[in-house]
C-alpha cells in the first residue's frame, strides 16, 4: 500500500481522538499552562523593591502607555493597559528588572466601569535638592547610580569618586552647575 | 411573554457583526481564530454574520480612520436595538500605537471608537488573545441580558 496514504490514515485516526477545542471557561485564561518556550505577555507588575523610578521604561514605550507624574516628593508611574500593546520593551530595557509582565491576559471587562483595574501603578519617593529645595531624582535611583558607578571604577579612584558623589548627588543639575566651583566638581579642577 | 421568549432566545444565539475600522488587521485574524475549531465561539450558539441588520453584537477593531468613520456610524445605526458594542484591541479603545508621541492628534484618525459610538465592553490587548475576545463576548452577552 502507498506509504503516504497509510500515514494520512494514521493521522486521521489520531486526530479523531485528539481534543481540539479549548475548554471554556474551565481554567482561567491567565492560569492556563502554555507550551514551554512560548511566552505569554499580560498585565504588568512592578517589583516594589527593585524599581528605582528612573523612567527608562517610559522612554521606550511603543505606544505611550506609561506616564510619569511628579507631584511634590512622589513620582507615580502609571501604565494604561488599554493603550499598551504588550510588546515587553519596558521590561527589556529596565536596568533594575523592576518590571515584569505576568501571564494574566484575560483583561476584557465592561467599558467605563472600574477603570482602575486597567491601570498599573507604582510610586517612588523623590529626594530634595539641598540647594534650592526642588524635587530632583528618586532616592533609589541615586543609590543605584552610586553603586553602579563605584563598581565600575578602578580601586584607586573609588574613594575620591565616592566623596565627590556624596556632595553633588544632593543637588539638582542646575545647582550643581552654578555651584560647581564651590563644590569642587568643575572639570577644571582636574587640571 | 412573547417578549420574554424573544429576549431569552437572543441571549442564547446572538449574532455578531465584525466591523474593521482601519487597524493593522491582526485583531481581525484573532477574531477569525475565535470562530475556528480551536476556540470555537460557535459552540456557544454565536454566529458571525456579514450583515449588520442581522446582528446583536457589533465587534469593532481598529482606530477609526477618517475614511471609515461615516460608514462605521451607519453600520452602528443599522444594527437593530438592543445592541452591544465590543471594542476589540488597544487601538479601538484608545488609539494604541496609532497615537502620536507628542500628544497631537493623528491626522488620519477620527479618534478611537468611543468618540463616535458608545462602547459597552472593552477588550484590551494588541491583539487580544482569542481567550480574551471570548471573555469579551461573554461579557457582551451579560450586557445584552440587561438591555
Ligand atoms: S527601574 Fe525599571 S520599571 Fe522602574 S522606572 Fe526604571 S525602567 Fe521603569
Ligand atoms: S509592554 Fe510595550 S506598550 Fe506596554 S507599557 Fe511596556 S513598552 Fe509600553
Ligand atoms: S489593536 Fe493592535 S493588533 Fe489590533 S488592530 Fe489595532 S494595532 Fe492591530
Amino acid at each position: 500500500m502507498n506509504i503516504g496514504l497509510a500515514k494520512l490514515v494514521k493521522e486521521l485516526i489520531k486526530n479523531s481522538f485528539r481534543p481540539v477545542t479549548a475548554e471554556y471557561p474551565a481554567i482561567p485564561v491567565h492560569a492556563r499552562p502554555h507550551e514551554p518556550g512560548e511566552e505569554v505577555r499580560g498585565r504588568h507588575k512592578f517589583d516594589i523593591e527593585k524599581c528605582v523610578g528612573c523612567g527608562a521604561c517610559q522612554t521606550v514605550c511603543s505606544s505611550g502607555a506609561i506616564t510619569i507624574t511628579d507631584s511634590g516628593l512622589v513620582r507615580v508611574l502609571r501604565i494604561d493597559l488599554s493603550t499598551c500593546i504588550f510588546c515587553g520593551r519596558c521590561r527589556d530595557i529596565c536596568p533594575e528588572e523592576g518590571l515584569q509582565l505576568t501571564s494574566e491576559v484575560g483583561l476584557a471587562q465592561p467599558y467605563g466601569e472600574n477603570l482602575n483595574s486597567l491601570k498599573v501603578e507604582h510610586s517612588v519617593d523623590l529626594s530634595n535638592c539641598v540647594g534650592c529645595g526642588r524635587p530632583t531624582y528618586p532616592r533609589k535611583q541615586i543609590e543605584a547610580v552610586r553603586m553602579r558607578v563605584l563598581s565600575n571604577l578602578d580601586k584607586a579612584n573609588v574613594d575620591s569618586a565616592s566623596k565627590d558623589m556624596d556632595i553633588y548627588l544632593k543637588y539638582c543639575p542646575d545647582c550643581r552647575r552654578s555651584l560647581s566651583y564651590t563644590l569642587g566638581t568643575h572639570p577644571r579642577k582636574l587640571y | 411573554m412573547l417578549i420574554n421568549i424573544k429576549r431569552k432566545a437572543r441571549v442564547y444565539s446572538p449574532w455578531i457583526f465584525h466591523a474593521h475600522a482601519g487597524g493593522c488587521n491582526n485583531c481581525d485574524i484573532e477574531l477569525a481564530a475565535c470562530f475556528a475549531p480551536r476556540y470555537d465561539l460557535e459552540r456557544m450558539g454565536i454566529q458571525l454574520r456579514n450583515n449588520p441588520r442581522h446582528a446583536d453584537i457589533l465587534i469593532i477593531t481598529g482606530p477609526v480612520t477618517k475614511q471609515i468613520s461615516s460608514s462605521l456610524r451607519r453600520i452602528f445605526d443599522q444594527v437593530p436595538n438592543p445592541k452591544v458594542v465590543v471594542a476589540c484591541g488597544s487601538c479601538a479603545l484608545t488609539g494604541g500605537v496609532y497615537n502620536r508621541d507628542d500628544g497631537k492628534p493623528n491626522y488620519a484618525l477620527a479618534g478611537p471608537v468611543e468618540k463616535l459610538i458608545p462602547i459597552d465592553v472593552s477588550v484590551p490587548g494588541c491583539p487580544p488573545k482569542p481567550e480574551s475576545i471570548i471573555d469579551g463576548v461573554m461579557l457582551a452577552l451579560e450586557k445584552l441580558k440587561e438591555k
